[in-house]
């Protein structure tokens, strides 16, 4: 009996023991969700926060990731395209974001972001326009003058001169610019609050006006590559760009139009982003840059509906994460990260990525 | 076959060198003065100037710095270009270069101008490290403007005490900048310290507010200013809600925020600078906090902050430093400023009256110990130690930043701390020194 | 066709141009920007010029019409922007609340005129004629320059010129400390403008190990080369003694990422894995010996068995908290590939940064740790920057010795399989887990060699030293100095960490140079300046349909 036990006993042990070791990291991972289960739960027993509360770090997290989701889609994009990681993506948001904001000053000295509603909004077009504008501009020349050369290259190549661009662009605007911050004044159309009643919970127009773009860019983006022709020489340059030239794409044209879509969402993303913050200043772009790129990686990078994702969860999970483990703020990116961290371990290639070959890994 | 014949001869030419050049080295490596302009054979004993019967050889032996006839008296300066806050850094720079412009066109020292030598401190003790050791090999350096940040001043201090070169800075707020055991260390800013208990005695008995939330920028001069004025608001009885910390470079804190609304403050109180401040003054509209004072410190204070903040910034509270009847003074380098830069001083940060008033007293401080040699041919001669020592016994200097007076430690700010509103675009002082 | 070249080159010239009107550099260069200005038109026209005339031989007319209508069109079109700005200015208009540095000082500069004429609006037209000719005079002398020295470039490739770049390339690093050692002792009489900081003999210092590097990469192996590496070690050996302060400080700081970058080489360049949060070790080595040894630091003030430290316990236990931090951090990423592994890294480096922001009790937070104390030696105390630089040479050699074997131990040959094709070297039998990790862990042991050195040699150390542009700077410059080379880290660093200190003066415009030294370098040169020749024949495995790219290895 006895001997029967100990038996069972070691039998069990030896196969958890090569139980883990067949599958250390996932055990590990599995042991870290569970404790962060259990400590969520914990945190809420203890903790009073009211519905209330929750319902306001849902809207600021939803509205934080859509403020990523619009710069992760142009990484994602070209990611998708080159496997090359865009480093200065955040700096072209941040021309476009510049841009912006000197249409704005114009619209206002002209007196129409506080005119009629018809003159308000047709002051935040212009300023989208002309943040997409330049930050298409800013794009096309990166993508000439530092990516193309650069094409053939392994990837650890255009990664560095993405790295340099990226100091290149974010110092220039520093010079160009000035050091201080330009203070975006908003639109009336857009410079009100919603609140609901009197709950305290509250979003602002530009809040709403974010997320809802950036569903709307994101299924537009969609689109255009699962949909139209040019979508189509895209998804086969993302293949295999030898075959693609073979099949008598233009591999040249499909990269520029790669990168000018992205810019041209990420022009857009910073004027909004202007808009929103209030603020725009020659680094603005770096560390939502960051950011996006991490939540491009979290949904699954070359994707653009894993982008999307990636970007809100990314939101959320700044927004929640600290009052859910009942930490300080100051440790929401530590959160973050480590969330990326362990969702890599369960998915390596991201929520929503696909397997990728050997060769685009 | 050439090739042994090369490296023989390199062999011989490089060991001739060396050795020569080790010689050369341990002799002069032993005083500040390493220069290595000045071996001992090229400089006539007989000729040349005396400082009180000493031959100009031995002066410079014992580490003496002299300024021959036609050239300047050096001052270097470490300012934040780069970093997270170089519009503070391009406003304390050019307050130096104007303020060095001023004494020069009262004369210079003694027929000698003053030159400076901005380096890029970049707000960030490393990027310190290299510029103190710049200063440190360059024997013509005699005194150090800045650093800008708290960082970077600590970054400079254990070079430049090594070297003897005494500092002033102007901006560097947090208390460990001055202490006992380092007399080259000084500053005109105020320690926070002062600011913090201000602060606090101001929120709680003029303002009535009892019930404050803190937050900082986390940085050392945020959390410093933070910590210290939590500590003196406890002190007198106030209840502080929450502690929380933000982060340089991003730009939505409606979390925090909303977090920090669920304890509903009757009063913010934000130790850091003033971008972070403007974002947050916007976005406590949003989240809940709209009915809460807003109260920060001098990394807040000026221009840049309300042009940032826009309409949002009617009714903060700031805190400074500021003196009393340097009105017109203040007006006059508000002028020379815009004349010479192009914008006005308070539009790029708030610290260029304690810059302008830091290369003042340095160079104050230089006129007092200048020695002429004996013959009056127009050299001068300074003594580091004597240097050190006229900085710290700076007393009742007139700065555009008030009356300045350098304690045992010191801590030579002028004027007191004062507190500000921003009323109809403009910080007003409703309270605190010069307003009695 | 001349011409319609011409006018484009003019044009990109122009461009660039108004780029660099619009940073500020005239305000930057003062009196003397058109001259700047005329001498970079000039050098462009150059290379315009020399590219055309080495396609299809030109005559003087041909050369002289080109660089002319170079010249003209950039000065024209300059000409026009700077008439644009000072109208604008003169009726009062503030461009530099768009364009912050386009202030009437700059224009005044690059017309020659006062600032209050450009206020009052005075014209400007004989500025910008004198703009226009200076323009034109620049891209006429480089141009013609061409023709000057075209046909005699045939010097060299002769049998004694072949024999003279030998000697000269050996010679050139004994040159450089000639006239560096010269320098010091009698201020020779054209170099001595550098002023007492010793800017200049910096530079000449990297130039002596710079070339130094490049001759013995040139030299075959045999005796003569062994002579010259003595030579050479013995030359470093000596420099420390006759730098002064800032020379020893700043090459202390490269010596430190020479460290740094040899650890991050095991990584990226043998076992092929991307780290970009690399930093993160380093702050640990840092940390580990600060927090040890500091008397504020919370274990000398809470733990009263404990009196710290010194740095010769320090550096070991820093060693080994780095090489486990390493193995600790490496474990969960062991199953991801390529862009995942450096978004994960990166992600590592912030979280370590963070960590040590706002665990204030423990760390001091963004206060740092104060007054670590330096290391002493035998009653000496190496706190000054020239022992510092000494520690460092030697932490220095005791890694390249190390990582030396490595490379050509089992493992080394594990990780290059391991780099080629990760499934393969599964198949072949190697176990990845354990190599993968070996690399974690010994890159991360090497960056906290550094980082405890670094905490010694700053005395205080805060979070904003430890954030991601170091990672950056290491990775850069390993790949700029020729990936899997300990050359290469060493002519890297001396690029990216050195030179930058010799424009500290300059500030925003060292980091715009910076940028675009990187893009440039990536796109001329892509696998750095000293490559390992393994890794060079794999940067230009994909052009071998393309033979344009000459291969020199």
């Amino acid at each position: 009996m006895e001997a029967e036990i100990k038996k069972n006993q070691t039998s069990v042990f030896s196969t958890i023991s090569s139980l883990i070791k067949a599958n250390f990291i996932r055990t590990f991972g599995i042991i870290v969700v569970l404790l962060l289960i259990w400590r969520i739960l914990y945190v809420a027993g203890q903790t009073n926060y009211t519905p209330q509360y929750w319902i306001s770090q849902l809207t600021n997290g939803l509205v934080l990731g859509g403020v990523y989701a619009l710069i992760a889609l142009g990484y994602t994009l070209v990611y998708g395209i080159l496997f090359m990681i865009n480093f200065a993506h955040g700096e072209v948001m941040m021309m476009g974001g510049f841009a912006g904001y000197f249409v704005l000053q114009a619209m206002t000295s002209l007196g129409w972001t506080n005119g009629t509603t018809g003159q308000s909004i047709l002051s935040i077009v212009f300023m989208m326009l002309a943040g997409m504008l330049v930050s298409v501009l800013t794009a096309v020349l990166l993508e000439r003058l530092a990516y193309r050369p650069l094409r053939s290259a392994p990837r650890l190549v255009p990664l560095i001169s993405a790295i340099g661009a990226s100091f290149f662009l974010q110092y220039s605007a520093l010079r160009i610019f000035g050091a201080t911050p330009h203070p975006y004044k908003k639109p009336t159309v857009i410079s009100g609050i919603l609140k609901f009643g009197d709950s305290g919970v509250a979003i602002t127009y530009t809040g709403i006006f974010i997320f809802v773009t950036s569903i709307i860019l994101m299924l537009a983006l969609r689109l255009i590559v699962n949909r139209t022709k040019m979508g189509r020489a895209m998804r086969s340059v993302a293949e295999d760009k030898e075959i693609a030239r073979l099949m008598g794409v233009d591999v040249d044209r499909v990269i520029v139009f790669t990168f000018v879509l992205g810019a041209a969402l990420a022009g857009a993303g910073g004027v909004m982003f202007g808009l929103h913050n209030t603020i725009m200043r020659f680094n603005s772009g770096f560390i939502p840059g960051l950011k996006a790129f991490t939540a491009a990686v979290l949904g699954g990078i070359g994707n653009v509906t894993g982008a999307m994702f990636g970007a809100l969860l990314l939101g959320l999970l700044e927004a929640f994460g600290p009052s859910a483990l009942g930490m300080p703020t100051e440790y929401k990116d530590v959160i973050a990260f480590s969330v990326l961290v362990l969702v890599l371990i369960f998915r390596p290639t991201g929520l929503i990525g696909e397997v990728l070959s050997e060769k685009k890994a | 076959m050439k090739f042994r014949k090369f490296a023989l001869l390199a062999i011989l030419v490089v060991a001739v060198l060396a050795l020569s050049a080790c010689g050369g080295g341990t002799e002069t490596t032993g005083n500040t003065g390493n220069n290595g302009n000045t071996g001992d054979t090229d400089v006539p004993v007989v000729e040349g100037p005396t400082f009180d019967g000493m031959s100009l050889a031995d002066a410079e032996a014992a580490g003496y710095v002299i300024v021959a006839p036609g050239e300047p008296v050096r001052i270097g300066a470490s300012a934040a270009l780069t970093g997270p806050i170089p519009e503070f850094g391009l406003d304390i720079s050019q307050s130096y270069q104007l303020a060095v412009s001023d004494l020069n066109a009262a004369g210079g020292l003694m027929g000698h101008d003053y030159e400076l030598d901005i380096q890029d401190g970049a707000c960030d003790g490393d990027a310190a490290t290299v510029v103190a050791n710049g200063f440190a090999a360059d024997p013509t350096i005699l005194a150090v403007a800045g650093g800008t940040c708290t960082g970077e001043t600590l970054g400079l201090q254990p070079i430049l005490a090594e070297a003897r070169i005494p500092h002033v800075s102007a901006s560097a707020t947090n208390p460990a900048v001055t202490s006992e055991d380092c007399d080259i260390c000084n500053r005109v800013a105020l320690s926070d310290k002062l600011q913090a208990d201000v602060d606090a005695e101001y929120i709680f008995n003029t303002l009535g507010l009892t019930q404050a939330a803190v937050m900082h920028d986390n940085t050392d001069y945020g959390l410093g200013v933070a910590t210290l004025f939590q500590a003196a608001f406890e002190l007198l009885g106030g209840e502080v809600l929450s502690f929380d910390g933000v982060q340089v470079g991003d730009t939505d804190y409606r979390p925090v925020l909303t977090q920090v609304a669920t304890n509903s403050p009757e009063l913010i109180f934000f130790g850091g600078y003033y971008q972070e401040a403007a974002l947050i003054v916007s976005q406590m509209q949003e989240t809940g906090l709209e009915d809460s004072v807003f109260f920060s410190d001098d990394g807040v204070y000026g221009d840049a902050f309300v042009n940032t903040a826009g309409d949002m910034s009617e009714g903060v509270y700031a805190s400074f430093v500021a003196g009393d009847e340097v009105a017109e003074a203040n007006a006059e380098f508000d002028a020379k400023y815009v004349e010479m830069w192009g914008t006005t001083p308070d539009e790029q940060g708030p610290f260029h009256a304690q810059a302008y008033d830091s290369v003042q007293m340095i160079a104050a401080a230089l006129a007092s110990v200048a020695m002429e040699d004996d013959n009056g041919e127009g050299y001068l001669m300074f003594d580091r130690e004597a240097v050190i020592a006229a900085v710290r016994a700076t007393a009742n200097l007139p700065g555009l930043a008030g009356v300045m007076t350098c304690n045992a430690i010191g801590d030579c700010g002028a004027g007191g701390i004062q507190i500000f509103q921003v009323q109809g675009g403009t910080f007003v002082q409703i309270s605190g020194f010069g307003l009695d | 066709m001349n011409i319609k070249r011409g006018f484009q080159q003019g044009l990109v010239i122009l461009a660039v141009f108004f780029y660099l009107d619009l940073i500020g550099l005239p305000t930057f260069v003062g009196e003397s920007a058109l001259v700047f200005f005329a001498a970079i038109v000039g050098v462009f026209a150059l290379s315009f010029v020399r590219r055309e005339h080495r396609k299809e031989p030109k005559s003087f007319v041909q050369v002289l019409v080109y660089s002319l209508t170079i010249g003209l069109v950039s000065g024209l079109g300059f000409a026009l922007v700077t008439f644009i700005f000072a109208r604008l200015q003169g009726q009062g208009i503030r461009v530099n609340e768009v364009f912050a540095e386009i202030k009437p000082e700059s224009t005044a500069i690059l017309t020659g005129m006062s600032v209050a004429d450009i206020r009052s609006g005075a014209s400007v037209l004989q500025g910008l004629i004198k703009m226009v000719l200076y323009f034109a005079g620049g891209g006429l002398v480089g141009g013609l320059s061409v023709l000057l020295f075209s046909g005699r470039g045939g010097v060299l490739q002769s049998e004694t010129g072949a024999k003279m770049k030998t000697w000269t390339t050996v010679g050139l690093p004994f040159l450089f400390y000639a006239i560096f050692v010269l320098n010091r002792q009698v201020a020779l009489p054209f170099f001595s403008t550098e002023g007492a900081r010793g800017n200049f003999g910096l530079t000449i210092i990297f130039l002596f190990i710079g070339s130094a590097l490049f001759s013995l990469r040139a030299m075959k192996p045999g005796r003569q080369k062994l002579i010259v590496v003595l030579l050479v070690v013995l030359l470093v050996i000596l420099l420390p003694q006759l730098a002064n302060t800032l020379q020893n400080a700043v090459l202390g700081i490269v010596m430190i990422f020479i460290v740094m970058g040899i650890g991050l080489n095991i990584v990226v360049g043998y076992a092929g894995l991307l780290d970009l949060g690399y930093v993160a070790f380093f702050a640990v080595g840092a940390y580990a010996y600060g927090l040890l040894s500091s008397p504020s630091s919370y274990f000398l003030v809470n733990v009263p068995w404990f009196g710290g430290v010194s740095f010769w316990v320090g550096l070991p236990i820093a060693f080994l908290i780095g090489a486990f931090t390493g193995v600790l951090l490496g474990t969960p990423v062991l199953k991801l590939r390529g862009d995942y592994l450096a978004i994960v890294t990166l992600g590592f480096g912030e979280i370590i940064r963070l960590l040590v922001l706002n665990l204030r009790d423990y760390t001091g937070g963004p206060g740092g740790v104060l007054k670590i104390p330096s290391p002493e030696l035998f009653g000496y105390n190496l706190g000054n920057p020239q022992g510092i630089l000494y520690l460092a040479m030697a932490l220095g050699v005791l890694v390249t010795i190390v990582t030396l074997r490595l490379h050509d131990s089992r493992l080394g040959r594990a990780w290059v399989a391991l780099r080629e094709d990760e499934d393969v070297a599964e198949a072949m039998g190697i176990n990845l887990v354990s190599i993968k990790l070996l690399a974690f862990g010994s890159g991360a042991a090497f960056a906290a060699l550094g980082g405890a050195l670094y905490a010694a040699r700053q005395v205080n150390i805060f979070p904003d030293n430890f954030a991601l542009d170091v990672s950056i700077n290491v990775l850069s410059l390993i790949i700029i100095g020729g990936i899997g080379s300990i050359e290469g880290v060493v002519l890297g660093a001396i690029a990216l960490i050195g030179l930058p200190e010799i424009l500290r003066s300059v500030s925003e415009f060292r980091i715009i140079a910076f940028g675009a030294l990187l893009v440039m370098m990536m796109i001329i040169q892509p696998e750095g300046f000293l490559p390992s020749q393994r890794r060079a024949r794999e940067l230009h495995a994909g052009e071998a349909n393309n033979p344009v790219v000459d291969t020199e290895a």
